[in-house]
């Protein structure tokens, strides 16, 4: 299976007049899971929707597997890349069968059925975040960690190698908050996925991902292994604070922890 | 299942498909005889002696009955005279003025449809000629017209004698009508139309301005600017002012008392009004509806001696 | 409604076998009915060229074509209602918000008021009147793609500017008006294989077009940057599809007049009883529509003959209610 790679090279990205981001070069061509952290309006959301072709640069160009993004058939973008709902609505009388199998819509001619690989892959899906059971139930009768789980095997049923995730873990509750960070760890693991991830939480930045990418005002501030960038200058610049950097252990494993005490300006 | 579906819209579609080629048109009527031309400027082929005459309005009707023709269709109107009602009573009706029938006027096996220049008479003539039925619309928009329903109907009916006869009494008692006025020279008049949503003046080019003209009026709204071919102008209060009319007549739409009071109404609160002749002299008249929103045919001759004793203030 | 699947499969299954049904009933019924009432071994053998040449004459100059149109016209109107109000994301959207019926009105008034002579031109003259219109209102909301929030708006302004036009000329031509009412109001009479041959390819073009979208317009219905994400063209499928519905309610309003309901209500009592998944809402919608005109124009014009009442009028005094109770029995 060939790695794929996403490049962007040197994007300014804009909303009407207002520019967020810069001429920015950035490169993920290993198959890790990358976390954009930073503080608000500093271009996190924009940045992702660029790298999955939801937003166009105004200038410069991302490229897929070598090959300008806006410049490929979305179907063919949509067979590689995945993007995981934060909070969509499904219309109402969809059950999750119904749901994980819009994922496979990249794959699907005119008026096909759904063929073998489709059906493979939709079991997988299913299988995978533990669905299997609920498949015939309505997707807006689930609770908010199966919703979740439920547009997760979506997003895999299109069978990606790339997976980006918008703060999937914003309305969430501590215990799914761990549960589905857990999966999208095993999704890694097992299955060889890039996960490109933005995520408020520091914590989970730090505990879940091999690779930060600090953005502050549209640059990148620092980008590196997670030990490398979850350190106590990069943090309280990032996000004006004063913040001290812990190490907890748990269960035999040390973990990463920050601890933000006081706000505190920095040029 | 998705299949299926499609599969029923494209059936669906081709048997609309074939229905539509696989009819072929129907031929012309067999015994169409003669050529007219009719209001519209249209050629139409109609039988020489056509049996089975439909009518689609009630003042086309009017002229056929009282020259002694029998139609075999009518429609239904509350606008009949009353010396023809009994002999027209057991005609089947075919529909209101703007809503025919096609199927009622088909079943009654016509030879010839008479119509007026109307949207939903227009509308039939190709269905009708289809079916091998010739469309003839008459319209009737002066005083001549009158005259030339009356010869082309007698002509259609048969009784070319009554239909000569008929009109030379209509143009005698014009004569005597019109013995004693002068073209211009009478009293400045308006002729008020209400409708629902306005107010508007006859001009010449309608019926009741053609005959008031006749009459000797002279008829304000037909100074108006930029009028060319219009039978209505709205109604504007400062034009009126200024012509000053001596009689105002007035004539509802569907002879509704509605808009007869609205009309008044507005002539009592309006103070423009106050000042012009017609108002100052109490002489404002309401032409009868029976006379005057539907074409009255034969029946003009009554029409015109009513509208001369306003115009001019005399009894008889 | 219950949880299970295999219910609402059964359920679709159950409606569209349904509505096929009551489609061709209505069809015989229609043909079947009026000056003549023909039994349906009657109807059957006029069809086939089998029946006198009376019955033969009423059933395929008058009644079969007139049939076709209101089948495919209810069915036009309900497919356009239907993806406009997936494409716009509005429920309250049917053909009008596009401003097909503004133009198909104004331009059908002026040939019906100025030039009553020409009437037979009325359908074209519409169908020119509605491409114009709703040609603007493309152009207003067009922003790299079409915009769905201007869309709404600018068929509003339009609708709003075409009626001006229309009230004027109701001012000036009022003693005409009349004549205009009942083509405004919407219905069948007198529509005939004239008809029908103008309807016949714009409305395969939008049926099949629509029905192969089926999928797309599930996948919009779940946002566009998902949409997006899942492969589809957002801008690419939404302008095809409005262009698709407005082609449907062009042709239909330019033959049977603004005919409303059709559009704004019988997708919504589609959705309330197979669900929201467009590759079996569609084709029923499509279907429901012939099926509601046609027997809404059959009792229209045999309840007071020879009178016909419009059939616009008939269907909202019965869709309306209707329509409120089949939402409150949802609500329960």
């Amino acid at each position: 299976m060939n790695i794929p790679t996403l490049h962007t090279q040197k994007i300014t990205l804009r909303y009407g007049e207002h520019t967020i981001i810069r001429d920015l070069t950035l490169d993920i061509s290993r198959p890790e899971i990358v976390t954009i952290i930073g503080p608000n309006g500093s271009g996190k959301s924009t940045l992702l929707k660029a790298l999955c072709r939801l937003l166009e640069p105004a200038s410069g160009a991302v490229y897929l597997d070598s090959k300008d993004i806006n410049k490929m058939s979305t179907e063919e973008v949509a067979r590689t890349l995945a993007v995981m709902a934060q909070s969509a609505n499904a219309p109402g009388g969809t059950t999750v069968e119904e749901l994980v199998c819009y994922g496979r819509l990249p794959y699907r001619k005119f008026f096909d059925g759904l063929n073998q690989e489709d059906r493979l892959a939709i079991e997988e899906a299913l299988e995978f975040t533990e669905l299997g059971p609920l498949r015939t139930r309505l997707v807006h009768t689930l609770s908010g960690g199966e919703r979740q789980r439920a547009w997760l095997a979506m997003a895999l049923a299109q069978k990606p190698k790339i997976l980006l995730l918008d703060e999937p873990t914003t309305y969430l509750d501590v215990h799914h908050q761990l549960e589905l960070m857990e999966l999208v760890v095993r999704l890694h693991n097992e299955m060889g996925l890039t996960v490109i991830m933005v995520l408020h939480d520091l914590n989970h930045a730090a505990r879940y991902s091999e690779r930060l990418i600090a953005l502050k005002k549209g640059t990148i501030m620092a980008d590196g292994p997670t030990d490398e960038v979850f350190t106590q200058s990069v943090i309280e610049e990032l996000y004006d604070v004063k913040a001290v950097i812990m190490r907890v252990e748990a269960n035999g494993t040390q973990y990463p922890v920050c601890f933000p005490y006081s706000v505190e300006e920095h040029d | 299942m998705k299949k299926y579906i499609l599969l029923v819209f494209v059936v669906i579609i081709a048997l609309a498909g074939y229905f539509l080629l696989a009819r072929g048109q129907h031929k012309l009527a067999a015994n169409a005889a003669v050529t007219v031309t009719d209001s519209t400027g249209a050629k139409v082929h109609i039988p020489a002696e056509p049996k089975r005459i439909v009518f689609l309005n009630a003042s086309n009707l009017e002229i056929f009955t009282s020259i002694g023709g029998k139609a075999v269709g009518r429609p239904t109107s509350t606008s009949y005279p009353d010396d023809i009602k009994e002999s027209i009573k057991d005609i089947p009706e075919v529909g209101m003025i703007h809503a025919p029938n096609l199927e009622k006027i088909m079943s009654l096996k016509p030879d010839l449809v008479v119509g007026t220049n109307v949207p939903f008479h227009v509308m039939l003539r190709k269905p009708l000629e289809m079916a091998g039925v010739p469309l003839y619309l008459n319209m009737i928009n002066s005083y001549e017209d009158v005259l030339k329903s009356i010869d082309d109907f007698g002509r259609f009916a048969g009784k070319e004698k009554e239909a000569a006869a008929k009109r030379a009494q209509i143009e005698k008692e014009y004569a005597a009508l019109t013995g004693d006025v002068q073209k211009g020279r009478g009293p400045k008049v308006l002729i008020i139309f209400g409708s629902p949503d306005s107010f508007n003046m006859s001009t010449k080019k309608s019926f009741g301005g053609d005959l008031a003209e006749r009459l000797g009026a002279v008829n304000i709204a037909d100074k108006a600017e930029n009028v060319k071919d219009s039978s209505y102008i709205p109604l504007s209060m400062e034009f009126v002012a200024k012509e000053n009319p001596d009689v105002v007549m007035l004539i509802t739409m569907g002879g509704s008392k509605e808009i007869l009071e609205k009309l008044r109404a507005n002539m009592r609160d309006n103070a423009i009004w106050h000042d012009v002749n017609a108002v100052k002299n109490n002489r404002v008249y309401q032409l009868p509806p029976s006379l005057f929103t539907v074409n009255p045919g034969t029946h003009t001759i009554d029409a015109m001696k009513i509208m001369k004793e306003y115009i001019y203030g005399e009894a008889e | 409604m219950s949880n299970d699947a295999k219910t609402k499969e059964k359920m679709r299954i159950a409606v569209f076998c349904g509505l096929c049904i009551l489609l061709v009933a209505g069809i015989f019924v229609s043909i079947g009915s009026g000056t003549v009432s023909l039994s349906v071994g009657e109807t059957w053998a006029a069809l086939t060229g089998e029946a006198d040449a009376d019955t033969d004459r009423i059933v395929n100059l008058i009644r079969l074509p007139r049939t076709i149109v209101t089948v495919l016209v209810g069915a036009n109107l309900a497919l356009a209602g239907c993806n406009l109000q997936g494409v716009l994301h509005n429920p309250l959207a049917d053909p009008g918000i596009i401003g097909v019926s503004a133009g198909a009105g104004l331009f059908a008034m002026v040939i019906m008021l100025l030039f009553p002579e020409q009437s037979a031109m009325v359908p074209l003259a519409a169908f020119v009147g509605a491409v114009l219109s709703t040609g603007i209102v493309f152009f207003l909301a067009w922003e790299k793609g079409i915009n769905p929030l201007r869309m709404i708006l600018a068929g509003v302004a339009v609708a709003t500017f075409f009626g001006g036009g229309m009230a004027a000329l109701n001012v000036f031509y009022s003693d005409r008006i009349q004549g205009t009412v009942m083509w405004m109001a919407g219905g069948f009479q007198g529509r005939s294989w004239g008809h029908v041959e103008m309807l016949l390819p714009y409305s395969a073009i939008g049926i099949i077009g629509t029905i192969l979208c089926a999928r797309s317009l599930n996948a919009l219905q779940l946002g566009d940057e998902l949409a997006k994400s899942l492969g589809v063209r957002v801008m690419r499928m939404r302008t095809i599809l409005i262009f698709l519905s407005a082609l449907l309610a062009a042709v239909s309003v330019s033959v049977a007049g603004m005919l409303g309901f059709v559009g704004l209500i019988v997708p919504h009592i589609m959705r309330l009883l197979i669900g929201s998944d467009h590759e079996y809402l569609l084709p029923c919608a499509a279907i429901a529509g012939g099926a509601v005109v046609t027997l809404a124009d059959t009792a229209a014009r045999t309840l007071f003959s020879p009178l016909e009442i419009p059939v616009g009028i008939f269907m909202s005094f019965i869709g309306g209610p209707f329509f409120l109770y089949l939402l409150k029995r949802r609500m329960r």
